[in-house]
């Protein structure tokens, strides 16, 4: 099993973590997120016109699951460490049981899931990113209410 | 520089991209799909394409960023 963080534009650019105006500015953001976040995976960054990001519908915090060949497991449009474990659990048991004198033949399926949200270490994270990025979301937020 | 990377989160909300960008997701790839290539730079400036990854091995991709 391999994991991968990849790297995109910046989803809510501030005074400190910037949006990306060059490849190196995009890379040093990215070794910035290795450095101060702490993230273990390994980080691929995307090419400034976020071409990977792009093929897989351009979400913030997308994970998918593509499986030994290339073939695309599972997907989500938000990441939960938890349920991707336990996909990935349910489909290494499916691969491997055999039923003695069955078979066992593959399906595919969609639901709703829930998350918790945690607004105020969201907001501290929009902080930490700049002023006006909080600024900024809380004027988005203005926005998407019109809307409704 | 591209829309792509947007200065402002409000003007990249305000333009309409974001929605049009979550509305057009679900009909995007699906499970059973072949996967599109993931090419990248890893932080030591080697280039790495996934698909090298994913013909040996299950690989989880998580896209994101600091927030």
């Amino acid at each position: 099993m391999a994991w991968y963080f990849v790297y995109t534009r910046e989803a809510h650019p501030g005074e400190h973590v910037t949006h990306h105006t060059s490849f190196e500015t995009k890379l040093d953001n990215a070794r910035l997120l290795r450095d101060e976040i702490g993230i273990r995976r390994p980080i691929l960054v995307d090419d400034l016109e976020g071409t990977a990001h792009r093929a897989y519908g351009l979400l913030p915090n997308m994970t998918w699951v593509i499986g030994r060949g290339g073939r695309i497991l599972y997907r989500a449009d938000w990441t939960s460490a938890a349920n991707v474990e336990a996909f990935l659990d349910r489909y290494e048991e499916g691969r491997r049981r055999r039923p003695p004198g069955g078979v066992v033949s593959s399906y595919v399926s969609e639901q709703i899931e829930f998350r918790d949200v945690d607004r105020e270490a969201f907001y501290d994270r929009l902080r930490r990113n700049g002023p006006r990025s909080y600024d900024e979301f809380k004027h988005a937020e203005r926005l998407w209410a019109e809307r409704d | 520089m591209s829309a792509y990377n947007y200065e402002t989160f409000d003007g990249y909300v305000a333009s309409g991209d974001e929605q049009r960008e979550f509305a057009a997701w679900p009909d995007l790839l699906h499970a059973g799909d072949a996967a599109p290539e993931i090419a990248g730079t890893v932080l030591d400036g080697d280039q790495l394409a996934l698909s090298s990854v994913w013909q040996r091995r299950t690989t989880v991709v998580e896209f994101g960023s600091f927030t």
